[in-house]
């Protein structure tokens, strides 16, 4: 963004992430994005099933549209409101469990092939409550030749588009698991469509409730059409269908917010409990991703437990990966070092793999948080394994979508006598 | 002819009602910059308050319903016992992965 003081300011389109920080921070709410408000009205109104994709950063900031302090929990009476208003849920939060199973699972391979030298590796994820699941996952390496370490997470669309536009040759380290609400899309569309709710794929419509302006760019990127083609190559639809998006439409909080008080619904009014059904499950790990931190934690929650074979109890603190959390710093740094369970100690020969984990929460003003970490990563001396980054300080409830609060840096409006 | 004489400065404004009148603005300007300093400190308090609120929600589905890590979710289980068969298998690479594009020189 450009601009002398006083003078109307710029953007230059073609270099911007679409982050959404100046929208939140402008003094002068003088920035708006673009919205899919009346779409979705329309959808609404019948013949489609419309699927809501529903951010974690979202049930933690929507209710400060209706009057409460931020931080407020609103999960069943969220759920109950969407349904209200005609919605199916489909937690986002679940689609994070998925991103940690692929990401967590395409780490793992990293640091079998970069860090052991494993032509192959077996590994069993288990888990013995409720009912005892197990699920063998056997992994060629050769294929992680052309992903090296660290690996960077991808949830977050404009850090993806930052290093498309600015560092190009980190790319190969981006995980190539697609963000939370690329991955819901697609589900949605198919095993959603066709085992769950047994409706026709291209009628559903898929909708991501975000705490972000940047997953309005994503869900348009070109390549993100993956259910449609899956869809036709299975012969599952007809090939007279037309192309169809995986994810449909987004809106940010503040867009659910105005369907809400459109439609009449206050959110607030429901209550807090329910019984989840279908994609409405999610675990601890996958709720976390809201926050700076919540992708790794989940993340380290997965391997530790894979690759340990540990299972305590869900209260237990030993899921806890405090020193991961990003709080005010911009860069978080961790060391976790993980056991091998006695397979996979037979399979490695080590004992134990220790994992530096870096967060950078916030890439800063000019990006400058970020850079030494990718210059770093480009000269080779990086000595982390797995990195995660989040564009907006404080993770995605401080995200461009988010309800802007006068608490916030946008200080201005609480000094004037009169809004703007 | 008149002529235009201005009075001493002394019989406009004592010196006692100038230091009155300057140790007044002054006060006032310190307590406003203290409330400036206020408004920097707390500025970013909201994203700690919605940062707890995160947190609130781990251990809620963890005490409630068990589930502290991704793959104890029992749909994520249902979908890839259904579905998609095993992280990284082949309908994860066609629905949950993708590339990424240089965009710039």
């Amino acid at each position: 963004m450009q601009g002398e003081i006083g003078v109307r300011h710029s953007i230059d389109y073609d270099m911007c992430i679409n982050c959404g920080q100046c929208l939140i921070n402008c003094p002068f709410g003088a920035i708006e994005q673009m919205s899919f408000l009346e779409d979705v009205m329309e959808k609404l109104n019948g013949g489609w099933t419309v699927v809501a994709i529903v951010a974690p950063a979202v049930r933690v900031a929507i209710a400060e549209e209706f009057g409460k302090p931020p931080g407020t929990l609103t999960v069943a009476r969220l759920h109950a409101a969407l349904k209200k208003a005609g919605f199916k849920v489909y937690e986002n939060n679940f689609a994070a469990d998925q991103t940690i199973m692929e990401e967590g699972t395409e780490l793992i391979g990293r640091v079998a092939y970069w860090e052991l030298g494993l032509k192959e590796i077996e590994f069993e994820i288990t888990d013995s409550y409720p009912g005892s699941w197990r699920k063998k996952v056997r992994l060629e390496l050769k294929e992680f030749e052309n992903r090296p370490l660290p690996q960077f997470t991808s949830c977050c669309p404009a850090w993806v588009r930052y290093a498309e536009l600015y560092y190009p040759e980190i790319l190969p380290h981006i995980s190539s698991c697609k963000s939370p609400q690329q991955m819901a899309g697609p589900t949605a569309k198919t095993y959603g469509a066709l085992k769950v709710w047994k409706v026709s794929p291209e009628k559903v419509y898929t909708v991501g409730v975000m705490p972000c302006t940047a997953k309005i760019y994503e869900a348009s990127r070109p390549e993100f059409n993956s259910a449609w083609r899956w869809l036709r190559e299975k012969g599952l639809i007809p090939e007279s269908v037309p192309p169809f998006r995986d994810v449909d439409a987004v809106l940010t909080t503040r867009d659910l917010a105005e369907l809400f008080r459109r439609k009449g619904i206050n959110p607030l009014e429901f209550s807090e409990n329910e019984n989840p059904e279908d994609f409405e499950w999610y675990s601890g790990g996958g709720t976390i991703f809201g926050t700076s931190g919540g992708v790794m934690e989940a993340a380290m929650r997965f391997a530790w437990s894979v690759l340990s074979g540990q299972e305590p109890p869900a209260t237990s603190e030993e899921w806890d990966f405090v020193k991961v959390r990003g709080y005010t710093y911009p860069r978080v740094h961790a060391s976790v070092t993980i056991p091998l369970k006695k397979e996979l100690r037979k399979e490695t020969g080590i004992d134990e793999v220790t994992l530096n984990v870096c967060v950078v929460n916030g890439i800063g003003f000019g990006g400058m948080h970020i850079k030494p970490v990718i210059e770093e990563v480009l000269a080779g001396t990086s000595r982390y394994h797995f990195i995660e980054v989040m564009t907006c300080p404080g993770g995605c409830l401080n995200g461009g979508g988010q309800p802007v609060e006068p608490m916030g840096t946008s200080w201005i409006d609480p000094v004037l006598p009169l809004p703007l | 002819m008149r002529w235009f004489i201005e009075k001493p400065a002394s019989l406009r404004i004592t010196r006692r009602g100038l230091l009155k009148v300057f140790g007044v603005t002054v006060a006032a300007l310190a307590v406003g910059a203290y409330k400036v300093t206020d408004l920097f400190v707390h500025r970013n308090r909201y994203i700690k308050m919605r940062q707890s609120g995160q947190y609130k929600d781990d251990e809620r589905v963890r005490k409630t319903y068990s589930l502290a890590a991704s793959q104890q979710n029992p749909m994520i289980k249902r979908f890839y016992d259904e579905f998609a068969g095993q992280p990284f298998g082949e309908v994860s690479e066609s629905l949950l992965h993708t590339k990424y594009f240089r965009r710039t020189g």
